[in-house]
């Protein structure tokens, strides 16, 4: 079997068991599929079980034309693939000749993306209503993984047009660092060092300088200066990952913030409380802390804050899987941040747009956003977005199948993801990789690349990446014939998935029996 | 159809088309409870009338609209009417529909059952009407004697002609749009030749006008020209979209025509809340027709019932679950994968509302009343359209409802920023 992801196994089964009961018999069974890759790995594996006729839909006069000119085959089926963007006379056709497939005397398996079914249910309803089941597939998990890193929010005394700009501003602050005495003036400049190290993705600098500037706040008792050096540090720590230890700053930083009646700031960190939440997977706390965040902007007219949360509320509704309403938040956000001229978070929600399109299928729109976004980063020097659009658009053109672009942009995102220090990306890029040269039928350079993530996964401690890194070797090894070395692998993998309680484990543990025989 | 004794024979059995068979009117129809049956009203106006009167028969989609229809037809005393059932989407081009076309396939199938009836029409009647019909849609003699060829029928060729040719369309649009009148009374002719040679009274049932997508499509049609549709001189039942009835233009509209008749979806609670026993008992009795309950585990019925509220729904629903349960290699379909289809098809929709279909839906959920807010807004009618919103009847009256599956979501969009 074409290695499906392991949480569509279930999904593709109930569609193969749809699909038998229904052979020699006219019926409408519709699946969604984002990727046209993914797509083509699917119908491998239905045309492994059926006899199957596919054929793509390219206009509403043509798909009449064929579904009036079919032959039956008692045992066949008909594959069919609508196009990413469902004109009107497609719409027209399927919603008005919907019985064309009922008297085809076969079953017919509709592909479309998740976008496309929205256009159904709302342009072709009798379409839609008078179908068999419908099957949604969530793609590839552990294939080319995507991980959505985007906007975070950064209170900023100042603002900038690019990296040139970031970097005369910092020299300008190094050199008042050692001329200014005041404490008070001191502690905004320690501030503005550690926010520039941070935009310019060197949390670790940036710490060490919001650690001066907090303990010259307490030494001159400067209530809100201390809170604002607490959130800054928290949020460092959220960049490097460790979402945790910047809940716990970002917690007291919020305590202070009501404490003094810092309204702005309480919402600040309110939002980024709803960020880490968000990293940690807790998107419905995640959603609860932007939604006070957004009412709080929203009351001081603080555009800025209210674009961030807005984007941020859009980020957890598109992690709940509902990328519609993710589009709609991040609109406004977009809108917010060119309004006010915030570059680096007009590059972030061009970029979750990006992602958004592509979970709905837009693969094209994504790409066009992602470039956009990734002209940006380039504009105004911002390393971490530039490796994430880099990444992303490995994962775009990997959705297209065009495998060889895919590698080139994973690549460079690899490059940058080690440059920047981002740990936990140069895993998901080197997972890509290996997965882009084993479907280019290069086993051992894709085995290089999962050992590599290997050693990373274990060394940040990311469990779930290091069990993917082993299964990903097992199937690797076992393309090279090297049987008992991918048992070991996947026997590895499934110890870690059992631990953390993953669902692959199952099916993991189909595979073993399989290789077993 | 035998009713359904295994989890594959059930899967077969859910299917949501129209019931147009006799045999399968017979094993699947369930009668509506309470209020007069729309069939039998329409049966008893038509006996009844003494002039040549018109009807817009109004419901939901997926409501039985179409088997109410074929059951009227079947209703009708054959020795006094002559019935002439047709969907528009048999023989046009819905995707560019317009009231030209519609009149030329109308004339059509009435000329069609004079030649199916071996009605002898006169001469002269017959004769203009096949030169005009030839003459606005530019067909060639050779054209006809190339497909009679092959067994077509005169008129079969040329609605073909009208509904597969756009270039056909334009140019029988452009020689009708100041002769309309001329096409009505070639129409009306027929039909006076037709009475008068069978002795019976000619009916027109026309199905799936309510199939018409595009909301300005279906405007157009029943309202800027619903003086044409009460022209030809016999009776017609028109299908019709049950979203456009929340239209302001729908008053004025609806008394034009001789009786509106509703078949509107049986609920499964009443306007208070409260469990509505007969409507539950109709979808219990339409699911026990199709499969043999012992297939069922306790309270899954219910639950289906409780969930869906509609006929389409309903039966698509137990569909997913009959596959949900074949697939696992159980024997009963459990509450599990009734519980698991709802919940996909509920996450579809939430996923694919927007937020002022929710709001609105929201609106509906509290008042239990569907208006637009304005002659431009189109919220309303895309949500009965798309069923996610739809209006019940039953002794209490009418109100309106947003579709079950939904309302667990509803606590969720009332704390939606």
């Amino acid at each position: 079997m074409e290695p499906l992801s392991l949480e569509d196994l279930d999904e593709v089964d109930l569609l193969l068991t749809e699909l038998k009961i229904s052979q020699g018999k006219g019926n409408l069974i519709l699946c969604t599929v984002a990727s046209p890759a993914y797509r083509e790995k699917v119908i491998k594996v239905i045309g492994a079980r059926f006899p199957a006729r596919i054929l793509s839909v390219e206009n509403g006069d043509r798909l009449i034309s064929d579904l009036r000119s079919l032959l039956p085959k008692k045992e066949e089926i008909l594959v069919w693939i609508l196009p990413e963007t469902l004109t009107r006379d497609i719409l027209d056709a399927l919603n008005n000749f919907r019985e064309l497939f009922y008297n085809a005397g076969m079953p017919s398996l509709i592909f479309m993306t998740p976008a496309n079914l929205d256009d159904l249910i709302w342009k072709a309803p009798d379409f839609w209503r008078y179908r068999g089941g419908y099957h949604i597939l969530k793609g590839e998990d552990h294939g080319l993984a995507y991980q959505a890193i985007e906007a975070l929010s950064i209170p900023l005394s100042f603002s900038y047009q690019n990296k040139e700009e970031l970097l005369r501003r910092k020299s300008i602050n190094e050199y008042l660092l050692e001329k200014i005495r005041d404490e008070k003036e001191r502690e905004k400049i320690l501030t503005e060092l550690g926010s520039i190290h941070s935009l310019l993705s060197e949390q670790r600098k940036a710490i060490a300088y919001y650690e001066q500037a907090l303990a010259n706040a307490r030494h001159i008792n400067d209530k809100q200066g201390e809170e604002i050096a607490i959130g800054n540090i928290g949020r460092a720590y959220a960049l490097l990952d460790d979402m945790r230890t910047a809940i716990n700053y970002y917690k007291q930083a919020l305590a202070i913030a009501s404490e003094i009646g810092d309204k702005k700031n309480v919402g600040t960190w309110l939002g980024n409380l709803g960020w880490a939440s968000a990293a940690l997977g807790e998107s419905g706390k995640a959603i609860e802390y932007y939604e006070q965040a957004l009412a709080i902007a929203r009351e001081i007219r603080d555009k800025r804050n209210e674009g961030i949360n807005l984007g941020n509320l859009g980020q957890a509704y598109a992690d709940l899987g509902y990328a519609r309403k993710a589009i709609e938040y991040y609109e406004q956000a977009l809108f917010l941040a060119r309004m006010i001229g915030d570059k680096k978070n007009e590059g972030s929600w061009l970029g979750s747009l990006g992602v958004a399109h592509a979970d709905l299928g837009e693969t094209i729109i994504a790409i066009d956003y992602y470039y956009n976004a990734l002209s940006i980063a380039r504009e105004i020097g911002d390393l971490r977005g530039e490796e994430v659009r880099l990444g992303n658009l490995g994962r775009a053109y990997a959705a297209l199948g065009e495998t060889s672009r895919a590698v080139n942009y994973c690549d460079q995102a690899l490059v940058m993801a080690r440059k920047i220090g981002d740990k936990w990306n140069e895993g998901v890029w080197l997972e890509n990789l290996g997965n882009a040269f084993n479907r280019l039928g290069n086993a051992l350079k894709a085995i290089d690349y999962f050992e590599q993530q290997l050693q990373i996964t274990r060394e940040i401690g990311d469990r779930r990446g290091e069990g993917n890194a082993l299964w990903n070797m097992s199937l690797a090894l076992d393309d090279l014939n090297e049987r008992s070395k991918a048992i070991k692998n996947a026997e590895s993998a499934l110890e870690i998935y059992e631990q953390i309680e993953s669902s692959f484990a199952d099916r993991v543990k189909k595979q073993l029996a399989e290789w077993r025989k | 159809m035998p009713r359904a004794k295994d989890l594959k024979e059930a899967y077969n059995n859910f299917y949501v088309e129209p019931l147009k068979e006799d045999q399968e009117i017979a094993d699947f129809y369930v009668e509506r409870p309470g209020s007069v049956s729309p069939m039998l009203d329409l049966r008893d106006r038509i006996q009844l009338a003494s002039r040549r009167e018109k009807y817009l028969f109004l419901g939901f989609r997926g409501s039985g609209k179409s088997t109410e229809l074929y059951r009227l037809e079947a209703a009708l005393d054959k020795s006094r009417f002559l019935v002439v059932n047709y969907s528009i989407r048999d023989d046009l081009n819905l995707s560019d529909f317009d009231f030209r076309d519609f009149f030329v396939s109308m004339a059509l199938k009435v000329y069609d059952i004079a030649m199916v009836e071996g009605i002898a029409l006169r001469h002269d009647i017959e004769k203009d009407f096949l030169d005009f019909t030839k003459r606005i849609t530019s067909i060639t003699e050779e054209e006809i004697a190339s497909k009679s060829s092959a067994g077509l029928s005169l008129s079969k060729i040329i609605i073909s002609k009208v509904s597969r040719e756009a270039t056909t369309r334009q140019c029988l649009r452009m020689e009708l749009d100041q002769k309309i009148s001329d096409l009505i009374q070639r129409l009306n002719w027929l039909i006076l030749n037709i009475e008068e040679k069978s002795g019976k009274e000619l009916v027109i049932l026309v199905d799936d006008l309510d199939k018409l997508t595009r909301g300005q499509q279906s405007e157009e049609f029943f309202y800027k020209n619903y003086q044409l549709l009460l022209e030809p001189s016999c009776f017609v039942v028109y299908t019709f979209p049950i979203p456009l009835a929340f239209h302001p233009q729908y008053e004025n509209v609806r008394h034009a025509f001789d009786g509106d008749v509703f078949l509107l979806q049986m609920p499964v609670r009443k306007r208070n809340g409260e469990p509505h026993t007969e409507g539950r008992q109709f979808y219990s009795d339409v699911i026990s027709r199709r499969i043999e309950l012992n297939l069922l585990d306790e309270n899954v019925l219910e639950q289906a019932i409780m969930f869906t509220g509609k006929l389409s729904e309903l039966v698509e629903v137990m569909k997913e679950a009959s596959l949900n349960a074949f697939r696992k290699g159980q024997t009963r379909i459990s509450n599990n994968d009734v519980a698991s289809a709802l919940e996909k098809l509920r996450k579809t929709y939430d996923r694919t509302l927007t937020e002022a279909h929710k709001k609105k839906l929201l609106e509906i959920n509290i008042c239990k009343e569907a208006r637009e807010e304005g002659p431009d807004s189109v919220l309303t009618r895309e949500l009965l359209f798309s069923l996610t919103a739809v209006e019940y009847e039953d002794e209490e009256g009418r109100w309106c409802e947003i579709d079950p599956m939904l309302l667990p979501l509803v606590d969720k969009w009332s704390h939606s920023p």
